[in-house]
């Protein structure tokens, strides 16, 4: 039965008639585990929690059906440390879509995927996450990091339909994002969005499976992080689905003192995208840096909660969200940096580079500033429009159409954004989205 | 048709509401290297942008004839791969993109066709080479944090990549130090050496034409050219100054 769901809501909402206050998503129902290949690197421990244990942190009701958890690390498993107990403590860490992201959980047995880094270890490999969709597929999947002291990871996601040849196929015509055929349930959606801000989720399946229409489902991913003390964690997600696709993407991480959360999440293809990402730094020099890039066209839609909790002192946040809209496009970015009691000495930046293609795309941002403190320091800046005309000029003084120059300054948006990607595969895999 | 590249005849050009160029002629044959000298403000810069075609300089009358075609309704990227130049005064920087990216899209844009990658790095390391430019510039967003030299030498590469039949060089040894002012002036040599290209330089001082031969100078002084002559013109300029055209 599907859920009517509520996101992204921001935590102090504004005039209703707005319609940022929250994304509504009727229907939403996705009751099998998606379908995820895992590259693993060998210093990184990588455990399935069954979903009837995570609850549990005495150890006694582990049931990490695979996991490579070796004896040397059972001393972390005595001392509490246990897949178990790290996935309850996970399970602790709210994310940014909202609490209705648990009740869609609530669907199937979703198992939780685990991967954890043992003390002090710095891993410059990243475990690779590959989310294959299927055609009128309706699919979650839970995944959780927890890196301990001083460690570092790396984790890098795509998401893809399982057709890749077709993917590749979409992205090769017009462009960036051109769609070889326009989806009627995208096109609904967006209706609706400018109306209320409702969309309907995946319900039929039968009606488009098998056909060669542009594939169509729902996919949804959680994703919940813990850094303990001066460890670091980088995610790195980049989108691709068919823009039929509904992609709900939940993301939670708190980081402990002087841990740090990096994320780079790219979007460059699905339907509408619901993405959330709340980020707890509560506790002394702990640090967020978050970047956004994205190239929406047609009808697409991307709706966005960015929220930074900084309880700690001397916490820092960042959040740059750069992209393109064309066509009929919509994007609407929520970018909260919450400075709470005690999170003096704290500093916050949003900054947004929007580049505009079309009379109607509808792009909207709600920077929200909270303050309970006094000496901090939150700042936002946002540069939105067309193409200066003096950077037009001197590009197109070279030979340069002016459509050519539209799409490399796209490009380069999300190269600049992929330029915090150390990996080059992942950097290679872009590319060749974008080619 | 006339053997001449590049005819202006009777330009005038206009910048929002005010006429900045009061019926230019000018003609420039292949090969020859002209010199345009004049005081600040005279509009020296506004007929390098005029020839090139920024939409903001408004032609009010006049003509411009590159290679035997009226040039005035092109579009700058047209021009341009009709074989215009225009190297900046103030190059632009542009994030996301890097130099090498950026002259390998701009070529493949004028030709239409895809240029090889090992050979577009070994020709674009050779002419890195002639600039003393460090190879790593290459791999640099464009023109972002260069200091104003590389900026210069980068407009230079550009020239020497692209390769124009005429370019136009606005006040490319402005700012620069003897040493830099020296290297660019080896890419221009290079320049017309390779292609026998054509220059239409703009400029304030004559250390940029030490190592070329001068054809034409042309003087303008409030938005007309007002004497002409040859390269020994700019000596005497360089004496006098500007005040007896004033």
């Amino acid at each position: 039965m599907g859920l009517d769901m509520t996101m992204n809501r921001l935590p102090a909402p504004t005039w209703n008639w707005l319609h940022v206050n929250e994304a509504s998503l009727a229907g939403a129902y996705a009751p099998d585990e998606g379908h995820m290949e895992a590259e693993t690197p060998e210093t990184i421990q990588y455990h399935v929690v069954k979903t009837g244990c995570i609850a549990l942190n005495d150890g006694t009701s582990v049931n990490d059906s695979s996991s490579n958890v070796d004896a040397e690390k059972a001393a972390d498993a005595a001392a509490g440390l246990n897949p178990a107990s790290m996935a309850a403590k996970l399970a602790q860490i709210p994310g940014g879509v909202g609490s209705d992201m648990e009740e869609l959980k609530k669907q199937g047995n979703f198992d939780l995927h685990l991967w954890t880094i043992a003390r002090g270890v710095k891993e410059s490999e990243p475990v690779r996450l590959h989310f294959r969709y299927e055609n009128g597929g309706a699919a979650q999947n839970a995944i959780g990091v927890y890196a301990q002291e001083d460690s570092e990871i790396t984790v890098v996601m795509d998401f893809r339909g399982i057709d890749d040849a077709k993917s590749v196929s979409k992205t090769m015509e017009g462009g960036f994002a051109g769609q070889l055929t326009e989806n009627v349930k995208s096109e609904a959606g967006a209706a609706k969005q400018k109306d209320g801000c409702e969309n309907n989720a995946f319900v039929q399946t039968e009606e488009t499976a098998g056909t060669d229409e542009a594939a169509e489902g729902l996919a949804a991913i959680q994703t919940k992080i813990f850094a303990e003390k001066g460890a670091k964690v980088t995610l790195v997600q980049i989108q691709n689905l068919e823009d039929g696709f509904t992609f709900i993407n939940d993301v939670g991480a708190s980081c402990a003192e002087g841990a740090k959360m990096e994320s780079i999440q790219i979007v460059l293809g699905g339907g509408d995208t619901y993405m959330g990402l709340r980020t707890n730094l509560g506790a002394r020099s702990a640090a967020l840096e978050s970047k956004i890039g994205y190239l929406l066209d047609h009808h697409q839609k991307l709706d966005v909660n960015y929220l930074a909790y900084q309880t700690g002192a001397k916490t820092t946040s960042r959040m740059d969200v750069s992209g393109v809209l064309r066509g009929a496009s919509q994007k609407l970015f929520r970018g909260t940096i919450d400075f709470r009691k005690g999170s003096e000495g704290a500093k916050g930046d949003e900054k947004e580079d929007v580049l505009l293609f079309s009379d109607d795309v509808v792009n909207r941002t709600v920077p929200l500033i909270l303050c309970e403190e006094e000496d901090v320091e939150g700042n936002h800046g946002a540069t939105i429009g067309r193409l200066d005309e003096s950077l037009l000029f001197y590009l197109s003084s070279r030979g340069i159409d002016e459509k050519e120059i539209y799409e490399m300054m796209a490009r380069a948006r999300i190269d600049a954004i992929c330029s915090g990607i150390s990996d080059e595969k992942t950097h290679q895999m872009v590319q060749e989205f974008l080619a | 048709m006339s053997g001449k590249l590049l005819q202006v005849k009777d330009l005038s050009v206009r910048v929002e509401e005010k006429e900045i160029l009061h019926g230019i002629n000018l003609e420039i044959g292949k090969g020859e290297t002209h010199v345009l000298m004049g005081p600040n403000g005279a509009g020296k810069s506004t007929l390098g942008y005029a020839l090139m075609g920024n939409p903001g300089y408004v032609v009010t009358g006049g003509q411009i004839v590159f290679d035997g075609k009226a040039l005035e309704e092109d579009s700058p990227a047209e021009r341009a791969k009709a074989g215009l130049f225009l190297s900046f005064q103030n190059p632009l920087e542009v994030p996301g993109i890097t130099l090498s990216n950026f002259i390998r899209s701009a070529l493949e844009q004028r030709t239409g066709e895809r240029i090889r990658l090992w050979d577009f790095r070994k020709e674009l390391e050779a002419k890195m080479e002639i600039l003393q430019m460090d190879k790593s510039y290459a791999k640099r967003d464009l023109n972002v944090g260069f200091s104003g030299g590389e900026k210069k030498k980068a407009e230079i590469l550009q020239l020497l990549m692209m390769k124009p039949q005429l370019a136009i060089l606005d006040e490319t040894d402005s700012g620069l130090d003897v040493d830099a002012v020296r290297t660019v002036s080896r890419g221009v040599e290079e320049y017309q050496k390779d292609k026998d290209g054509s220059l239409l330089i703009i400029t304030h001082s004559t250390r940029i034409l030490e190592s070329l031969h001068v054809d034409v100078t042309h003087v303008l002084v409030n938005g007309r050219i007002v004497a002409e002559g040859d390269g020994s013109l700019v000596d005497e300029i360089n004496e006098h100054g500007f005040e007896k055209y004033e």
